[in-house]
């Protein structure tokens, strides 16, 4: 056994900082957000009655199948803390493991790193080693650090026990994931596969739990996800949870090991095709080559969004007999129109969150490929530059024009059959395609980073994350108008409660369009650097 | 007719000065042979020939136009290989092979697959299986399948092996016959002797040497090995005469080839029993080059 871990010691602080900008940034965001939010839950329900008004707003199938069982009967701050942002933040967490490990793992072997390791007198393990205790240390780090802050806070309702649990809850459900990711990375041959493995478990997971907590209990026993709500964290700080997530993870890990022995370096276990002698007459042309390159994941996130979409079109028959029993609901939806039709402006505002993220990737891939050195050939024959920023830019364009109208085909289809007073297809078409705007501008601003800094073309994700901390945690962290109206997704109009406004639209559309302008523009000016 | 030019093409990245004024020029039909060490700048400028990198300074045109404004234009009639060949993993290299061609628009796909015949290529398997020696033949068979009149080769033979490589070699040739033109940045020097009608050599963003082969030789040494009748006393002190070895009746030396004359003149008294010249392989003419250079540089 020595023999298969000699050379760890050295490799653990290399690798360790490889990563440590990007996970102190992880870990500084996740533990701000997780104590900012904490500290304002006192001082929104202080007392049982405004717990109990929340309650009523929380216990309802479409809530319980995003956020998870409620509990307690909404004694304490803390546990309204727990069902907000249990979930939430242990599916971040997962995010930034699946990121470090598929990283750590097959994308290191992929680039060869493995392989000249490997080649000095160092353990076939010793490799896996060092990056399980690279994403071990920062879980145990993660968790220290959270405890700490949220426990020398002293809030009330959140009692230091639970601090405790809630912290270890969201570190070893971490650790879960980044030991999945390993387990994963064994299976097929590159870091994009073994990333699209491991965030289809995690969606597939979360899927598992929302139908399991509205409908089938067992199934969120087979959810990890849904483990985490069964630790009643801040009320009975039920340790049981982190037992089973430590216990899973151990059986991946060795699990893991066990087939970095006996695989072969670059080899995956699941097996590979012949591949076709020649390119189709699709894939000559230079969309089609896009799409190409993009199918798995483009198809991935439209079937993500789809069954999200499925999912929350099925509650929507029990929503509405909830919302007639409860005459006190009306103050949780306070805008305009019937509960089912704020329900879904709601829901597509969310959705179009989501959509974003294939929107950016699907672009934001023409500055992978030129890092990968891989537009130097493409650029070497007859292409030029805008011709091949247009070939990019249309699956984005597609993908934010037609993934809002599947959704509304999906989300309309399911919801008619499970209600009878579902909204006509023409509003929820209407609610789902207002965001194709604002996806348009968040795209134009990637091609704007594309043009001019294309350093820092990740930071458009930062447009993502904002729209999402605004909608999701505006309220609670009373955040002032100016502050949301920052966030893009802000400046869309609520359809179909207001009245359309076309101007709105127009000028998101208008400013885009001139985005994109720019963008080309200095994509044509710059040098390419491979 | 010059079918590549380079005019005083200077690039920096920051203060950091890539190229200097490096001019170069290609006439139609010959093969040129671009060689200098690494960093020196050779990729640079043929990212520059390619429309990638912008030029700080000085015109660079392709066929008459420039290789910045027209570069989608000109590449239709070029042919690049790179050193590295980065392909798309999920892709089979037949995939790739025909992506690249069609962007040039339309292509004989009988061509094509003599070019994988003769390159002995796989095409069925995806390219992030491929060794680096058959990437590196998948931009190969694009460029020479393609209707090119222009092939730029930036060290594309690093993979091969030795009959890939002769394969390679035979092809250039091949294609010189056929009147097309080809810029071939190399390391492998002979590869450069064998093939090359010109060469320049870069150093440092700068070309210190252009010229023909023998050009380039009359500017250094002949090695000389000579065996004579009585021992050739005092040919140290002659001017022209470098590196002196004896042993027994051999002696070997190098001579500067502008006091040949001279030399060949003082040996004879000794009465010459045989001899040996050999013309200086680019190796030699490239390592003194370099070698010269930085004792210069060191001594400054």
């Amino acid at each position: 056994m020595r023999k298969q871990i000699k050379g760890t010691r050295i490799l653990f602080p290399i690798l360790l900082r490889q990563h440590r900008l990007r996970l102190l940034l992880w870990l500084a965001g996740l533990v701000l957000v997780t104590c900012s939010v904490a500290y304002a839950y006192p001082e929104m329900y202080p007392d049982q009655a405004s717990r109990e008004a929340y309650s009523i707003t929380m216990e309802n199938p479409a809530m319980i199948a995003m956020l998870g069982i409620g509990y307690d009967h909404y004694q304490k701050a803390g546990s309204l803390f727990a069902l907000e942002m249990l979930l939430f933040s242990a599916i971040a967490v997962a995010i930034m493991n699946i990121l470090l490990m598929s990283k750590l793992t097959r994308d290191d072997e992929e680039n060869g790193i493995l392989e000249l390791v490997q080649s000095r007198s160092v353990g076939r393990l010793s490799y896996l080693t060092a990056s399980f205790m690279v994403m071990l240390s920062v879980n145990v780090l993660f968790v220290i650090l959270l405890a700490a802050a949220m426990g020398s806070m002293q809030i009330e309702g959140f009692g230091l026990p639970g601090v405790i649990l809630y912290s270890g809850l969201l570190g070893s459900f971490g650790l879960l994931f980044g030991t999945l990711t390993a387990f994963f990375a064994h299976f097929v041959t590159s870091s994009r596969g073994t990333s699209v493995f491991s965030f289809g478990a995690l969606f597939f997971f979360y899927l598992l739990r929302a139908v399991g907590d509205v409908d089938a209990a067992f199934l969120s026993w087979i959810s990890p996800l849904g483990w985490l709500s069964r630790a009643y964290v801040f009320v009975e700080n039920n340790f049981f949870p982190i037992g089973l997530l430590l216990v899973s993870s151990l059986v991946l890990g060795i699990a893991a090991f066990t087939l970095q022995a006996k695989r072969d370096i670059g080899d995956g276990l699941l097996p590979e095709r012949a591949g076709s002698v020649h390119a189709s007459s699709f894939l000559k042309t230079k969309t089609g080559l896009v799409f190409r390159l993009q199918k798995t994941i483009i198809f991935m996130w439209t079937i993500g969004i789809l069954l999200l979409n499925i999912v929350f079109a099925l509650i929507l028959g029990d929503l509405e007999s909830f919302f007639l029993e409860n005459e006190a609901m009306q103050a949780f939806l306070t805008g305009e129109g019937n509960v089912m039709e704020q329900f879904i402006v709601l829901l597509m505002g969310i959705m179009a969150l989501f959509i974003t993220a294939p929107v950016i990737i699907s672009f934001l891939r023409l500055r992978g490929e030129e890092k990968a050195n891989r537009t130097e050939l493409v650029f070497s024959r007859a292409i030029s530059r805008m011709q091949l920023l247009r070939a990019y830019l249309i699956p984005s364009i597609l993908i934010a024009v037609l993934l809002p109208v599947l959704q509304a085909v999906a989300l309309w289809s399911v919801g008619t059959s499970v209600s009878e007073d579902m909204m006509p297809f023409s509003d929820v078409l209407g609610a789902s395609m207002v965001y194709t705007p604002a996806l348009l501008l968040v795209l134009s601003m990637a091609v704007l980073f594309i043009g001019w800094l294309p350093k820092a073309a990740s930071l458009v994700w930062l447009l993502l994350v904002y729209g999402f901390i605004v909608i999701y945690l505006g309220d609670i962290l009373e955040l002032p108008d100016w502050v949301r109206s920052l966030s893009i997704y802000e400046h869309v109009p609520v359809y179909p409660s207001e009245e359309l406004s076309y101007a709105a639209l127009l000028i998101l559309c208008g400013v885009s369009v001139l985005f994109m302008f720019i963008g080309a523009l200095g994509y044509k000016r710059r040098d390419i650097e491979g | 007719m010059s079918v590549l030019q380079l005019d005083r093409i200077s690039k920096k990245f920051g203060d950091f000065q890539a190229l200097d004024q490096v001019s170069m020029e290609l006439n139609e039909g010959e093969i040129y042979g671009f060689i200098g060490p690494n960093g020196a700048g050779k990729s640079t400028t043929i990212r520059i020939l390619l429309g990638m990198l912008k030029a700080t300074g000085g015109r660079a045109t392709l066929f008459g136009k420039d290789v910045w404004k027209d570069a989608a234009e000109v590449h239709k009639r070029c042919a690049y290989v790179p050193g590295d060949v980065y392909v798309w993993p999920n892709l089979t290299g037949g995939e790739v092979i025909d992506v690249l061609l069609k962007m040039n628009g339309s292509y004989s796909k009988k061509k094509r697959d003599e070019w994988v015949e003769r390159f002995q290529f796989d095409p069925t398997k995806k390219a992030r299986s491929y060794s680096k020696g058959n990437r590196q033949k998948i931009a190969l068979i694009a460029a020479f399948a393609s209707e090119a009149d222009l092939f730029i080769l930036d060290e594309p033979t690093s993979g091969l092996d030795p009959l890939m490589e002769h394969t390679f070699q035979q092809s250039v040739r091949e294609v010189k016959e056929a009147g097309k033109t080809v810029l071939l940045s190399s390391h492998i020097l002979s590869e450069v002797e064998k093939l090359c009608d010109r060469v320049a050599i870069i150093r440092k963003g700068k070309i210190i040497e252009r010229g023909t082969l023998d050009d380039l030789r009359h500017l250094t040494r002949m090695q000389i090995q000579v065996e004579t009748r009585e021992a050739p006393e005092g040919l140290t002190k002659l001017s022209g005469v470098h590196q002196l070895e004896e042993s027994g009746r051999w002696i070997s030396f190098q001579a500067d080839t502008d006091h040949m004359e001279e030399i060949i003149n003082y040996l004879n008294k000794y009465g010459v029993r045989k001899m040996e010249s050999t013309p200086p392989t680019l190796e030699d003419l490239f390592m003194r080059h370099y070698k010269e250079r930085s004792s210069e540089e060191s001594a400054q």
